[in-house]
C-alpha cells in the first residue's frame, strides 16, 4: 500500500507540473494500458477513492459528546409535525422562536437531529444552556467553575454559563447581582441585556429601582418595556393617566345591529 | 358552484392544457383519488421523481398542484376536476390528508376562478382536446414517430461521439497543461468544453463538467487537484464505457440525458423496492445552466439491501422557488421504482402513503467501506455514493478539520467543520448524523 500510496504522488506531482505521468506508473499499470494517459488518470483516480484513505495531519481531538438536556425530547409521535413546522413555508415567516418557546414551556425539548440552537442564538430558551456552550466551545475557553461571578471575571464565563451564574447569585445575593448587571448590561447587544434584565424579576425590590429607571432611555425598545414592567410591579408605573388616556385611545365602542353593543381594541406599536 | 365541464373549460388556461389535461384521464397515472366534502385531491404520475399532489375545492374551482407549470390551474389540476366531473365514484370517500390541510389553510378564497378571464377569448373544448388525444394514439402516426425517434437517436450517437473526441482532446490539454494551473481557473476551461458537449447532445455529460467547478472550489485548496484526478478519472471511464455501450440506459442517462418517468415506470427491468423510507435530507442548488436541481436522499428502514435511494428533480430556476416536497425525517411507505443501474440509487416514487408506528434505523455494516467499494465498482463514474456509518465519534484536527472516527481508529474526513442547526434545512448534514451516532 506505501509503494501504491509512492507511485500516486509521482502520478500527481507530474500532472500538476504538466508532465507526462506514464513513466512514474506502477509496472504493472503500464503493461495494462501503454502509453494512454488518460486510462493511467481514471486508473488513479480510482485507486485513490478505493484503495487509499486520507489520513489525519495531526491527532484527531475527540470532540465532547453532546450534553444531555434535563428535559425529555418531543416526543416521536409528534416530531414529524414539529419539523414541519419549522421549514418555514414559502413567504410566511418563521415559527422557530415561537415554536422552540412553546415546547419549552410545556417541558420538552428539541431532538438534536430536528433543532438545535446556533451559536449566536442567545433567544433559545435556558434549557439548551449546555447545548449553546457545546457549541460555542470550539471558539472559547472553559468558565471559570470554581469562581463565583463578578464584575472582575465577568467576561471569563460564557454566555450561558454567565446567565446560569447571575440567576444564582440573584436568588442568593440580589444586590450582588445587581451590581454586576448594571456594571455589564450596557456593554450586551440588545437581546443578552433583555436576557439579563430578566433575571432581576426574582427577588425584585426597591433597591433595583434605580437601575430599571436609568433604562428609559435604552435603545432597546423590549428593554423599555421589561423595566417599565418591572417598575410597575413596584409600584412606580410612571404617568398613569398618560398610559391610561393611550389606553383609551386603543379602544372603541360601536353599535352593531339593534342591541348588540361591540367593543374593538386596536392594537398600536 | 357546482363543477362542470363548461366551469373546466372557462377556468383552462388555453387548449393546449386542455389537451394535456386530457393525456392525464387514464387511471394508471393517479394511485391516489379521494374527496372528502367538496375537497378532491389526488396524486399525478408526472414527470418528476415523485408524483404531483394536486388538491381542487369543487365548490369555488379553487385548485393547487406541486407541479413547477406557470399555467394556472395546471393540466394537472384540470385532469383532476375533469375526472371528477365524468365520474366522483371513482374518488374514495378519505380523511383530509395534512398537506391537503395546509393548503386549505393558506389559500385564498375565491382565487381559483381568477385565471377564467385570462383566457376568455380563446375557444377551449374538452371535446376538442380528447380528440386530439385520439389522434395521437393512431397506429401509423405511432410508427412514424417511433421511425423518427429511432433515426434521432442514431444522430444523438453520432453527434456524442463526436463530442466525446473533444473532450478527450480538452483532458489532454488540462493534464498538458498542469492541474494547477486548471483548479485555479477552473470555471472558463469547463463552461467551453461543456458548451460543446451541449451541441454535442451530450447534456447530461455537459451539466456534469458545468458543475464540477463548484464541486472542486467547495473543497480546500491543498484537496483541489486530487479531487481533479478523481473527477477525470471518472470523465474517461464514463466516456469509454459509453462508447463500448452506448445502448446501455445506464450510460446513456449520465452521458446524453435521462429516461422519463413513464419509461422507468413501465420498463420490466427496473428494480422495484416497497418498503418505509426516511428522508435524510434534501439538497437544492442552483446550476450553472439555469436549472435548480433537487435531489431528496432516502433511507430504507425495513431491510439491508437497497438501503438508499435519490430522488432527483430538475426544473427551471425562472420557475421561482418550489416548497419542498419532504423534510428531513420524515417516513412514508412507498413503493420506489429505480432506474435501471448496477448499483441502483436513483428512484422515482410509485406509490406512496403515510408510514405506521415506529421504526430504527437498520443496523450498519461492520465496515462501511466495503460496501462503498463496492458500489464504486459498480458505478466507478458516480459523483456521491451514500454509506452508513456505525458508531463512532465526530474528532478534529488541529487545523480545525472535522472528522468521523471508528472504534477502531479509522478515520473519515467531514466535509463540513461545524454542526448547523435547523437553519440550512435544504443539505444533507453529515455533522449532525455524526452527532446522532455519537449520542447512541
Amino acid at each position: 500500500m506505501r509503494d501504491l500510496d509512492a507511485s500516486l504522488a509521482q502520478l500527481r506531482n507530474a500532472w500538476i507540473a504538466g508532465r507526462p505521468a506514464i513513466e512514474s506508473a506502477p509496472t504493472a499499470w503500464r503493461d495494462a494500458i501503454g502509453e494512454d494517459e488518460l486510462a493511467l488518470i481514471a486508473l488513479a483516480g480510482h485507486a485513490s477513492d478505493v484503495l487509499t484513505q486520507r489520513a489525519p495531519g495531526t491527532a484527531l481531538i475527540d470532540r465532547p459528546l453532546l450534553p444531555h438536556l434535563n428535559a425529555p425530547f418531543v416526543p416521536e409521535s409528534l416530531r414529524g409535525r414539529f419539523r414541519r413546522l419549522l421549514a418555514r413555508p414559502q413567504n410566511l415567516p418563521s415559527l422557530e422562536r415561537y415554536l422552540i418557546a412553546f415546547i419549552s414551556a410545556r417541558g420538552l425539548a428539541a431532538h438534536p437531529a430536528d433543532w438545535m440552537p446556533d451559536a449566536k442564538d442567545d433567544w433559545a430558551p435556558d434549557l439548551y444552556a449546555p447545548w449553546l456552550d457545546w457549541i460555542r466551545a470550539d471558539t472559547r475557553a472553559a468558565a471559570p467553575s470554581d469562581d463565583e461571578i463578578s464584575s472582575e471575571n465577568y467576561e471569563l464565563w460564557s454566555w450561558t454559563e454567565r446567565r446560569r451564574a447571575l440567576a444564582a447569585l440573584r436568588a442568593r445575593d440580589p444586590a450582588a447581582a445587581l451590581a454586576i448587571i448594571a456594571a455589564k448590561a450596557g456593554a450586551e447587544p440588545a437581546e443578552r441585556r433583555v436576557r439579563l434584565i430578566e433575571l432581576m424579576q426574582v427577588r425584585l425590590s426597591e433597591t433595583d429601582a434605580e437601575f430599571l429607571e436609568t433604562l428609559a432611555k435604552d435603545r432597546s425598545d423590549r428593554v423599555r418595556a421589561l423595566s417599565r414592567g418591572f417598575l410597575a410591579r413596584l409600584g412606580r408605573a410612571g404617568d398613569t393617566a398618560a398610559l391610561a388616556a393611550e389606553l383609551a385611545e386603543m379602544m372603541s365602542l360601536e353599535k352593531s345591529g339593534s342591541s348588540i353593543v361591540e367593543c374593538a381594541c386596536v392594537w398600536r406599536r | 358552484m357546482t363543477l362542470t365541464r363548461s366551469a373546466i373549460e372557462a377556468m383552462a388556461p388555453d387548449q393546449s392544457a386542455l389537451s394535456a389535461a386530457s393525456a392525464l384521464l387514464k387511471p394508471a397515472k393517479w394511485p391516489v383519488r379521494a374527496q372528502s366534502g367538496p375537497l378532491i385531491w389526488g396524486e399525478c404520475q408526472g414527470s418528476g421523481a415523485n408524483p404531483y399532489r394536486v388538491v381542487a375545492d369543487t365548490a369555488d374551482s379553487g385548485s393547487k398542484c406541486t407541479c413547477p407549470s406557470r399555467k394556472f390551474p395546471c393540466k394537472h389540476a384540470i385532469a383532476l376536476m375533469w375526472m371528477y366531473v365524468d365520474d366522483a365514484a371513482t374518488f374514495q370517500p378519505g380523511a383530509i390528508p395534512p398537506w391537503v390541510e395546509d393548503w386549505m389553510g393558506r389559500r385564498r378564497k375565491g382565487a381559483g376562478g381568477a385565471a377564467a378571464a385570462t383566457g376568455a377569448s380563446e375557444p377551449k373544448s374538452m371535446a376538442l382536446a380528447q380528440e386530439d388525444a385520439a389522434k395521437a394514439l393512431d397506429p401509423a402516426a405511432e410508427a412514424r414517430k417511433q421511425a423518427s425517434a429511432a433515426k434521432r437517436a442514431q444522430d444523438t450517437r453520432n453527434a456524442v461521439r463526436a463530442g466525446l473526441d473533444d473532450l478527450e482532446a480538452w483532458l489532454t490539454d488540462q493534464l498538458r497543461s498542469g492541474l494547477t494551473a486548471f483548479v485555479t481557473q477552473p470555471g472558463e476551461r469547463c463552461r467551453r468544453i461543456a458548451a460543446r458537449l451541449v451541441d454535442a447532445k451530450a447534456g447530461a455529460l455537459a451539466g456534469r463538467i458545468d458543475e464540477m467547478p463548484s464541486r472542486l472550489l467547495a473543497l480546500p485548496t491543498d484537496e483541489r487537484v486530487e479531487a481533479a484526478i478523481a473527477e477525470f478519472g471518472k470523465l474517461v471511464l464514463l466516456m469509454r464505457a459509453w462508447r463500448a455501450t452506448p445502448d446501455d440506459p445506464e450510460l446513456r442517462r449520465e452521458v446524453v440525458s435521462s429516461e422519463t418517468r413513464e419509461d422507468v415506470l413501465s420498463n420490466p427491468d427496473a428494480l422495484h423496492v416497497a418498503a418505509t423510507w426516511e428522508v435524510l435530507g434534501e439538497r437544492v442548488s442552483t446550476r450553472r445552466d439555469g436549472l435548480v436541481s433537487q435531489a431528496t436522499w432516502l433511507l430504507n428502514l425495513d431491510a439491508h439491501a437497497q438501503l438508499f435511494a435519490l430522488l432527483l428533480d430538475f426544473f427551471p430556476a425562472s420557475a421561482g422557488k418550489r416548497s419542498a416536497a419532504f423534510v428531513a425525517g420524515d417516513r412514508f411507505q412507498a413503493e420506489l421504482v429505480f432506474y435501471p443501474a448496477r448499483s441502483p440509487l436513483r428512484a422515482v416514487i410509485a406509490t406512496r402513503s403515510d408510514a405506521q408506528g415506529e421504526y430504527t434505523w437498520p443496523e450498519p455494516p461492520a465496515d462501511p467501506l466495503t460496501a462503498y467499494a463496492a458500489s464504486k465498482l459498480d458505478a466507478p463514474w458516480r459523483i456521491e455514493t451514500p454509506l452508513l456509518l456505525p458508531q463512532g465519534r465526530i474528532a478534529a484536527e488541529a487545523a480545525g478539520r472535522a472528522w468521523w472516527k471508528a472504534p477502531s481508529g479509522s478515520a473519515l474526513q467531514l466535509r463540513t467543520n461545524r454542526p448547523r442547526s435547523h437553519s440550512a434545512p435544504t443539505s444533507a448534514k453529515p455533522p449532525l448524523c455524526g452527532m446522532a451516532l455519537a449520542l447512541a
